[in-house]
């Protein structure tokens, strides 16, 4: 097998859900958009359908992809339809719609309303984000227009934390709080979800009706956390769920020339070593750490390929990501890219430990 | 001047006609982008035998020993999901398979020989004399269907005249898990749906006694 391996721990992915849960005591939505953050969007989905309460994704496609293994939880569409067509998509399909402003609103009733489908929606209120959401003052207008739809049910309403700092949380819990008591006024059913991985270690009082999970679920965290919040996160025992394997293909002694594209010629007899990864499967050139965030060895990143130091048997099967965190410091990035990029190429395995 | 600025959301429905339909062309978009289908397959003809080991049993028990299970299938065409591994299984098991062929325009139930014909839509026909038999069981195509078992076909509505005539089969939908819609628009003569057999799950919308 040429592809490189991706190994994903189902059990670990198990329980950051449970563990999440626990903390949050409240309905968690696994986030599994972007194919699960890398890690298989329709597996993932299958081994948490009985742990999650609904699940999450931002595309309609990414929705079609999970909706078998989902087992009738709720999947919410974070993407809001732009015409005709996706609203009918949304609707046929049974999935949940975002309502960022009355424009959107709009279309939906009036595409629902044509074929005669129902649909549930829930509200996105923008508390600093700037990115999808209403302004406050425009959601008691919303919630009159959909009220008097008979087609369109809201289900909830949420918004998203900007930042991992706890004084700006507060100010946009602040707003949100208000958001709920709105929403709640006219849909008492309706629930409110303001908290993504972050903001599920900064206490109950973020947790609402419903967390959204989705980084933590692959056992990673948001960098910068505060010193409280890190006791809590190290309480979850969160287990890193991916890793990413590859064979060495060839090896040789090499007494002239570089060692990959563009490389300062060598002095002396070196040992290489060619490893089956390159950028093309999703790993990031980068001049400082390398591929395996090892300083001291020379590595040239190629589109298939990558050449090490060293002498390693052919056929040797070598891990290059099991550290997402390290390989985002090391190509000045984030962990978020690092694991959606890496299994662009790979083939899947999948256990339970 | 229209200053109701919401007067546009007050345009009427669509007639079901045109709301089957859209659903018609989006189901045909879906099918189209279909992957896998030999596993699918697999996984389909798997679900139906067990659905089928129940359901053939109970029949076969009122029908007294020694009898055959008379079982109606259609003869897949195109991008439908694909029958014939599952007519290879059913022979197997006995049973006396028949396929539709359409005569003086209404459904018939042939006895499948070893020979077809093409019709003028390409599907595939058997060829002999319409049987008088009646079906225990009846394999039905579709396009789209939801899980109270409303079943959206090409729109003919050959079957579902076929089905009013042959109340007494049981009618299983046989298809691929995304064909299942979350609403599919229904008309008083449509027929729904005792069992869907997908290659993820067997639905039983409406459960016989």
């Amino acid at each position: 097998m040429q592809k490189v391996i991706a190994k994903v721990n189902l059990t670990a992915l198990q329980n950051n859900a449970k563990a999440f849960k626990d903390l949050t005591k409240t309905r968690l939505f696994a986030v599994v958009k972007a194919n699960a953050y890398g890690h298989g969007a329709e597996t993932v989905t299958a081994c948490l359908s009985h742990i999650a309460d609904g699940f999450a994704v931002a595309l309609i496609d990414e929705a079609i992809a999970i909706r078998a293994a989902a087992c009738g939880k709720e999947i919410l569409v974070f993407t809001p339809p732009l015409n005709e067509e996706e609203v009918y998509a949304l609707a046929v399909n049974g999935f949940t719609a975002t309502v960022p402003d009355l424009w959107t609103a709009k279309l939906i009733a009036s595409v629902c309303q044509t074929h005669r489908l129902r649909l549930c929606v829930h509200l996105k209120i923008n508390t600093g984000m700037n990115r999808y959401g209403m302004h406050l003052s425009m959601l008691g207008k919303v919630c009159k227009f959909l009220q008097n739809q008979p087609f369109i049910e809201v289900g909830g309403v949420y918004s998203h934390l900007y930042t991992c700092t706890s004084e700006v949380a507060k100010v946009q819990r602040a707003l949100f709080i208000q958001a709920e008591r709105i929403v709640k006024r006219r849909y008492s059913n309706a629930i409110a979800h303001l908290s993504a991985t972050y903001g599920s270690l900064l206490g109950t009082e973020f947790a609402f009706d419903g967390v959204r999970i989705g980084l933590g679920l692959y056992g990673y965290l948001p960098t910068e956390l505060a010193e409280s919040e890190k006791s809590i996160a190290d309480s979850l025992q969160l287990q890193r769920a991916l890793t990413v394997e590859t064979k060495v293909t060839a090896t040789r002694k090499a007494s002239y020339g570089g060692a990959g594209y563009g490389a300062p010629c060598m002095d002396k007899i070196e040992n290489l070593s060619v490893l089956r990864v390159g950028y093309a499967d999703g790993f990031l050139r980068d001049k400082r750490g390398g591929l395996l965030c090892e300083k001291d060895k020379s590595q040239a990143l190629c589109m298939d390929a990558c050449i090490v130091n060293g002498r390693q048997k052919r056929g040797k099967k070598i891990t290059v990501l099991s550290d997402a965190d390290k390989q985002a410091t090391a190509a000045d990035t984030i962990s978020y890219e690092v694991l959606c990029a890496a299994t662009r190429r790979a083939e899947f395995r999948y256990e339970y430990e | 001047m229209n200053t109701n600025k919401f007067a546009f959301v007050e345009t009427p429905s669509l007639s079901v006609e045109e709301s089957k339909k859209r659903l018609r062309d989006y189901a045909k978009q879906r099918r189209a982008q279909n992957e896998n289908r030999d596993i699918k397959e697999e996984c389909l003809v798997k679900n139906f035998f067990k659905l089928y080991a129940a359901v053939g049993e109970e029949i076969l028990q009122n029908k007294g020993a020694g009898t055959r299970l008379n079982v109606f299938t259609y003869l897949s065409y195109s991008l439908e999901a694909p029958t014939d591994k599952l007519i290879d299984g059913l022979a197997l098991q006995g049973a006396r398979i028949y396929a539709p062929r359409i005569g003086n325009g209404e459904l018939q139930a042939v006895e499948c020989g070893e020979d077809f014909s093409v019709n003028a839509y390409g599907i595939r026909e058997p060829i002999g004399n319409p049987s008088q038999e009646e079906m225990d069981i009846a394999i039905l195509p579709l396009l789209a269907v939801d899980e109270r078992g409303n079943r959206l076909g090409y729109g003919g509505g050959y079957y579902d005249k076929y089905l009013k005539k042959h109340p007494q089969a049981v009618r299983i939908g046989y298809c691929y898990d995304f064909q299942i819609y979350s609403n599919v628009p229904f008309q008083e003569w449509d027929m729904r749906l005792d069992y869907i057999v997908t290659e993820r799950r067997i639905l039983a919308p409406k459960r016989k006694g």
